[in-house]
């Protein structure tokens, strides 16, 4: 019995392979006498087959591609913790949701349609709506912050929100504007890990409205993160080296060098949305009575485009203090997730700048601070061709000749934020008749739109390979790309606007808005002049994309 | 780091971790789930990775860690693969069916051993490694690796016992 007992521990060595010659004997020739054993023996050693026989599973091409797609699909739409859920079933189902392409392209949305909100162009004669009519008041009021004779300073703090148990995006970011050596405003993308807890950047400006100087400096803790100021001379940027170093760059102002019209455009809460919205208040959804955090009274505005269901994916709180009717808090919300909350602390008249006008001072600070980035150039407007095809990791096309009835095309270049580093393209034309045209080719839409457009159908093939999607939800889609382009055509979307998605020989689906009715044969034409941008450079045509 | 260095991350491991993910659970789809979501949990901490990581046992830990914990999540839902090249059982269907039905219980069972047991059981018997590299990979000592899967072999014997006959 003891050597029954002794003989049955041998049993996982031996299937394991653990057992010397002789041990392998002993319990082999016990196991051919023991039933109990022998049943035992053949137990393990077929667990040990099934195991193995997992070995032979391996995936193949098409379910790694799908898998790395429903990997960047998620990465893209903020769908970052989804899966390992209590709940399979619902899991899944909250999965298939997230995965509707229309429900990605609303929250790509949010990052496209901020292209369109932060227009630079200067504000213009409009119509206000009495919805628009304090919201207008407000950024007026935020304009005269920066009236008077004495040195303003002001400062907002931007709360990072803790990015909670299931983290809509990796990230959050704001558009933040800093001044040209050429007096023109360059658009910055500021971004924001979103981190356990929550954290907390603070925005230092100083601005003397007699001489026009200005510095602004953010900082998490003493960490600065960015700058950006004009002594009169020269324009200075502070930026952070990869290695934690603050470095300032001097730029000598270019010839004829204009500040902004206001710098409400690139200071304070206002900047970069007041000229669109008074361009388009059809952003803004509602406006409620409320209180601010610190008790006063005020009126929320809520600014976004909601989806084709109604349903605002992602859009901007903006609460004007009732009292002086100035905006003091700005929030962003993004699936239901307070994202950021944007505060202003203080406004007071000093005598000299807390951080000079110059910003040297600050040069060599030592800066660690993995949470923050700010990323240039989040949109560049008014690019050439050749720009375009160096920048674009995909297949662009553009307009052989331009369309008869639009005037000049212009290419406008902006972070696409919704893939990995990608750049997403807007070509605009503005037209006499109102029908202004907008055709959009970014690495999201390429994604995303081939499963969109299969809810419509193919109203024209043309002769260069090209089929065009109609039908679905294409009104809604006009909408966003026309939005998208506000800083070109200036005009809100029409109601009678329509949209289309071209699906291109390359596989791309550039996606095209027409603020208004078109002909087909019009359509055709414009679909038969596309070509390749880089055939397009090598023809050694005249830019004609571009002028 | 940058984001091209997170795609080369996916393009130089993805296919590993989606293998690891389909041999424990032997269910494609749920494997996919366990690609996205080891990647994603990497994604959302990327800036504090400070590029020291050695990322082929790293992944091998968090793929083996991340399907056990959707196996223990999920209803049992494992049917005839998918988009995956199974062994073949041969040409007798009862056995095809047992094979199956072990298959599933398989992956059960696994999901409801202690975590240490499991790993080594999945890196030794499913992924094939010797005791050297399960110790590396789980950064243990390699009698620590044998005790954890006799008890692990011991414990799914017995659970198992039912399909095993």
């Amino acid at each position: 019995m003891a050597n029954h007992e002794h003989m049955k521990d041998q049993l996982v060595s031996l299937v394991l392979g653990e057992l010397t010659e002789q041990q392998r004997s002993e319990v082999t020739a016990h196991t051919a006498e023991c039933d109990q054993c022998r049943a035992e023996l053949k137990q393990l050693e077929r667990l040990l087959q099934s195991a193995g026989g997992r070995k032979g599973l391996s995936a193949d091409e098409s379910l790694l591609q799908s898998a790395r797609n429903g990997l960047l699909a998620a990465v893209n739409s903020g769908e970052s913790r989804i899966i390992a859920r209590p709940d399979f079933r619902r899991a899944f189902e909250w999965r298939r949701i997230m995965l509707s392409p229309i429900t990605k392209i609303a929250v790509a949305a949010v990052i496209a349609v901020a292209a369109g909100l932060l227009g630079i162009s200067k504000l213009g004669d409009h119509k206000q709506s009495p919805r628009w009519a304090l919201l207008a008041k407000a950024c007026a009021g935020e304009e005269a912050l920066f009236a008077g004779t004495e040195i303003i300073h002001i400062q907002n703090e931007i709360v990072v929100e803790p990015a909670g148990a299931e983290p809509s995006l990796p990230y959050a970011w704001l558009p933040m504007m800093s001044v040209k050596p050429d007096g023109s405003l360059r658009f910055n993308q500021l971004k924001m890990n979103l981190a356990p807890e929550s954290y907390v950047v603070t925005d230092h400006s100083w601005y003397d409205p007699v001489t026009g100087r200005f510095t602004r400096v953010l900082k998490t803790g003493d960490a600065v993160v960015f700058g950006n100021s004009y002594d009169g001379r020269f324009i200075y940027d502070a930026n952070v080296t990869p290695d934690g170093v603050t470095q300032v760059s001097k730029q000598a102002l270019a010839t004829g060098f204009k500040p902004p019209q206001s710098p409400a455009e690139y200071l304070g809460l206002a900047a970069g949305l007041t000229t669109a919205l008074a361009k388009d208040d059809s952003m803004v959804q509602k406006v409620e009575e409320g209180t601010l955090a610190d008790g006063e009274p005020a009126h929320i505005y809520t600014v976004g485009m909601p989806d084709p269901n109604g349903q605002l994916q992602g859009y901007f709180l903006f609460k004007v203090r009732d009292k002086d009717k100035t905006i003091a808090e700005k929030e962003f919300v993004l699936l239901g997730r307070t994202l950021l909350v944007i505060r202003r602390v203080l406004t007071e008249r000093v005598e000299a700048p807390g951080v000079s006008w110059n910003l040297a001072e600050i040069e060599g600070t030592a800066t660690i601070d993995q949470k923050v980035s700010v990323t240039a150039d989040m949109i560049v407007q008014n690019v050439s061709v050749r720009h375009m095809v160096d920048r674009a990791k995909f297949e662009t096309y553009v307009f052989s000749t331009k369309p008869a009835w639009t005037g000049a095309i212009e290419i406008t270049d902006c972070i696409d934020p919704a893939s990995m580093g990608g750049r997403m393209f807007i070509m605009t034309a503005r037209a006499e008749d109102g029908r202004h045209l907008v055709l959009v080719q970014s690495p999201t839409y390429n994604m995303m739109l081939g499963q969109v457009v299969r809810a419509g159908h193919v109203v024209y093939t043309s002769p260069n390979g090209f089929k065009v999607w109609g039908g679905g939800p294409q009104k809604w889609f006009a909408q966003i790309l026309l939005q998208s382009a506000q800083a070109s055509i200036k005009d809100p979307p029409s109601e009678d606007r329509i949209g289309y998605v071209f699906e291109s020989p390359a596989g791309t689906f550039p996606a095209l808005a027409i603020n208004g009715p078109v002909s087909d044969e019009e359509l055709h034409k414009l679909v038969d002049s596309l070509m390749p941008a880089k055939d397009y450079l090598k023809a050694g045509e005249t830019d004609s994309n571009k002028k | 780091m940058s984001d091209i260095r997170f795609e080369k991350l996916v393009n130089d491991h993805g296919r590993d971790v989606l293998n690891v993910a389909l041999r424990v659970l032997g269910d494609p789809d749920t494997a996919k789930d366990v690609y996205q979501e080891v990647f994603l949990a990497i994604w959302r901490r990327w800036h504090s990775y400070d590029g020291t990581v050695n990322w082929g046992p790293y992944l091998y830990r968090v793929t083996v860690r991340k399907a056990l914990e959707l196996a223990r999540a999920r209803r049992p839902v494992a049917e005839a693969p998918e988009g995956c090249e199974p062994e073949s059982p041969g040409s007798d269907p009862d056995a095809a069916l047992r094979l199956q039905d072990l298959q599933k219980k398989l992956t059960e069972s696994l999901a409801k051993l202690p975590k240490r047991q499991a790993d080594v059981f999945v890196l030794s018997r499913i992924e094939g490694l010797d005791h050297s590299a399960i110790a590396e990979t789980l950064c243990c000592s390699q009698n620590s690796v044998r005790v954890l899967l006799h008890r692990a072999v011991k414990h799914l014997a017995r659970e198992l016992s039912e399909y095993l006959r």
